[in-house]
């Protein structure tokens, strides 16, 4: 449900979305990381893709083909999410009683320490001043998307149970 | 015919092309100093205050002519002293002869006074040829093998004369016996090409490199042209090892300029982002500041196969000279017509030089040492040669002059030693009488040997076709570099006892000897310091009180240099806020320039 939330976040959020003017020093990779490892991602990769193509890089010990790819970075993306809505089950479930208010918090937490800082530092994406100011505005509310679905469908949960 | 083995060495050396002999006297060698009396016209004796300095001399001679530098020395001591600058000539790669005195063969093997086992004490600096002439015959074979060995292998070579030989009587040609050899004069250089096979091979990779970048060096001096068309061509942009600082003018947009800690950060850029290296006539040493393993592809160029390969893995390794290489190479390369890569690095360039101007317009105590230089680089004579000495100095040659064509400059690149700054300056007017010279040296190199070069400076001088001479000393009190790499290396506070030098005005101790002076105290000295500087028709010592704490901040900060740097600060270095506010003022320009 969460994805689902996120997905449809993204979709109608995406008319906002400006790229940022490109600059000449974009062709330094290193210029848009602030990863101590490096740039760890391609140009055109989203941090999932670049997850899924490292971890089968490393098991198979080749490049994957494009539609292996999608796929690879699909599953990255819902196990991913299954990872933090279950986590999230995990310490607030039970104890929830303000989804509104959790379901903003947890997703903007993902946000800032998933998206912005933990993406950025081990190379999946660029620093966050290489996008523009509109993306981190999408991805925001992506996340708010999951967050407010994750904490909705816990409550719902335990209201059952 | 020659009177003595003295007079025949003398002779031999000017048939060889030798006119200027750097060297210092002693009753080692008189019976080739007499010699070189009665040469003269023919042959110039250039006497300077220490060995190592006529060491330096031969060593820099070698480097602003091309030709081979000859220096000389007494026995013992005297050939202690040459040892530096002839390590200096040998790791530069440099011909240079040194001529050594020894003790009478009646005395040697006897624990004589003065008496060194020079074949030891030379065999590894003179590794190609050292040679102890034992009979007057065999000064005609040791000259003409320690030249033409010199120019074949840009190398130190030593011949060292007993006493006595060098005043027994000439033996210009061997008798016809048994064992006696007959060397001749004259050596010319070969066109060394790599085989077609490679150049095919390097054609292949560097066409299909997207992101190419080029390295050049010494052995890239001279073919600027050269270089520039494959840069050209590759869509690459050119950084530069110290040695090489004047293959290319600073001017053209897509020069990098210097690398490594002395570096700049489009050269770092570029190489952390190439895809394929092309690396001309060097050898830089810092391999961390080359392209990490597995990064890129790598072509490399250079004369001699001993430095192929050597600091990082070459995909091809092109065994020939620079020029013709790249004559052979670069027709064959298809022009690289998209052109995203060289933008990138023209404007990494361009933002590079507002970012050093920024930094050297700060404000320090008393005076910014880059702004000493920044405002040195434009009022710079168009032909002028630049000569540095080892220190934090260097950063700043290194990083804010712009070479214009034309200009030579050189220093000790890969035995850095301190002192040469000097010396290099005072040879570069012995060969180019006719041009400006600028050398850059730190208070410890001037304590150490620059002040008595500066004796030899006042005693020249008025040789000079062109007389200007200017050498700035930046005066801070502190063995600045060292301190530095104290600090962000170990994480060590400055140690004073073995940093701070004593108080000394270069100014007021060159107008005693004759020499003008300059004293810049404050910023506002600098613009006209330098325009009067270059006005003066003599030499001219230009001091400048300048700030030990300005940092001389790497292309990039690492995480252990930032951690050693805190360490410092914590372990309670004497100079720990003043390090702090000029090291965030330096950082503070470049955000907000």
């Amino acid at each position: 449900m969460g994805l689902v939330a996120m997905q449809l976040a993204q979709t109608l959020s995406k008319p906002l979305v400006r790229q940022r003017e490109p600059k000449p020093t974009d062709v330094f990779l290193t210029e848009r990381t602030i990863s101590p490892l490096g740039p760890q991602h391609h140009p055109d990769e989203s941090a999932t893709d670049a997850l899924g193509r490292i971890a089968y890089q490393k098991l198979v010990g080749r490049q994957p083909s494009p539609r292996m790819k999608n796929r690879l970075s699909w599953g990255v993306h819902i196990g991913y999410g299954l990872f933090v809505a279950s986590l999230y089950g995990l310490t607030r479930g039970g104890r929830t009683r303000r989804p509104l208010r959790d379901g903003l918090l947890f997703g903007t937490g993902l946000w800032l320490f998933g998206e912005e800082l933990a993406v950025p530092l081990l190379g999946l994406g660029d620093k966050p001043t290489a996008y523009h100011p509109t993306l981190h505005l999408q991805t925001l509310l992506a996340h708010l998307g999951f967050g407010l679905a994750t904490a909705g469908a816990t409550q719902l949960v335990e209201a059952r149970s | 015919m020659s009177e003595t083995v003295g007079d025949f060495v003398t002779q031999r050396l000017y048939a060889w092309g030798v006119r200027t002999i750097y060297g210092y006297p002693g009753d080692g060698i008189n019976g080739v100093v007499g010699a070189i009396d009665r040469a003269t016209p023919k042959l110039r004796f250039v006497q300077v205050r220490h060995e190592e300095i006529a060491a330096f001399m031969a060593c820099a001679h070698a480097k602003f002519s091309g030709e081979v530098g000859v220096c000389l020395a007494t026995s013992g001591p005297g050939a202690i002293h040459l040892l530096n600058g002839l390590y200096d000539a040998s790791m530069d790669n440099q011909p240079v002869v040194a001529i050594v005195g020894q003790s009478k063969r009646i005395s040697m093997g006897a624990d004589y006074q003065q008496e060194v086992d020079l074949q030891s004490l030379f065999k590894d600096v003179a590794r190609e040829f050292c040679q102890t002439c034992m009979h007057p015959a065999q000064a005609r074979t040791l000259i003409d093998r320690a030249m033409r060995i010199a120019m074949a292998t840009h190398s130190v070579t030593c011949v060292i004369f007993p006493a006595d030989v060098q005043e027994e009587r000439a033996i210009e040609e061997a008798p016809r016996t048994h064992g006696a050899v007959y060397t001749g004069v004259g050596y010319s250089e070969s066109r060394i090409l790599p085989h077609p096979d490679e150049i095919a091979r390097a054609v292949e990779i560097l066409d299909e490199g997207e992101r190419v970048a080029m390295l050049v060096g010494a052995g890239a001096l001279g073919c600027s042209e050269e270089v520039m068309a494959a840069a050209d061509t590759l869509g690459a942009g050119v950084a530069k090892a110290l040695l090489g600082k004047a293959v290319l003018p600073d001017d053209l947009p897509y020069v990098t300029g210097s690398i490594g800690l002395l570096g700049t950060r489009p050269s770092d850029l570029m190489m952390q982002n190439c895809d394929t290296l092309l690396m001309v006539g060097t050898s830089f040493p810092y391999a961390d500041w080359l392209p990490r393993p597995g990064q890129a592809r790598v072509v490399q160029i250079d004369i001699s196969p001993r430095k192929l390969g050597l600091r990082i893995p070459g995909d091809v390794l092109l065994h020939g000279d620079a020029r013709d290489t790249l004559r052979l190479l670069v027709p064959k390369l298809r022009r690289k017509e998209d052109r995203a890569w060289r933008r990138g690095i023209e404007a990494a360039v361009a933002d590079w030089w507002k970012l050093l101007e920024a930094r050297a317009m700060t404000s320090a105590d008393p005076i910014n040492p880059q702004r000493v230089f920044w405002e040195l680089s434009p009022r710079l004579p168009d032909d002028c040669i630049l000569t540095a000495d080892s220190g934090s100095s260097t950063n700043w040659w290194a990083r804010e002059l712009k070479i214009r064509p034309g200009m030579m400059a050189s220093l000790s690149g890969n035995l850095a030693t301190m002192g040469p700054g000097l010396p290099y300056a005072l040879a570069a007017k012995f060969v180019h009488p006719d041009r400006p010279v600028v050398a850059t040296i730190g208070d410890g190199a001037m304590q150490m040997i620059g002040n008595n070069t500066l004796i030899d400076v006042a005693k020249y001088w008025r040789e000079w076709e062109d007389p200007r001479l200017v050498v700035i000393v930046l005066n801070n009190g502190d063995l600045n570099q060292v301190t530095w790499e104290q600090r962000v290396m170990e994480g060590d506070p400055k140690f004073n006892a073995s940093q701070v030098l004593p108080p000394f005005s270069y100014a007021d101790y060159a107008r005693t000897i004759g020499v003008e002076a300059i004293v810049m105290r404050e910023p506002a000295d600098i613009v006209p310091g330098w325009e009067q500087a270059m006005a003066t028709r003599r030499p001219v010592v230009v001091e400048a009180y300048t700030d030990p704490e300005v940092p001389p901040l790497p292309p990039h900060i690492t995480f252990d240099q930032a951690k050693k740097y805190l360490e410092s600060l914590v372990r309670g270095d004497p100079r720990r806020w003043r390090m702090i506010k000029e090291s965030a003022k330096q950082m503070w320009a470049g955000v907000v320039r």
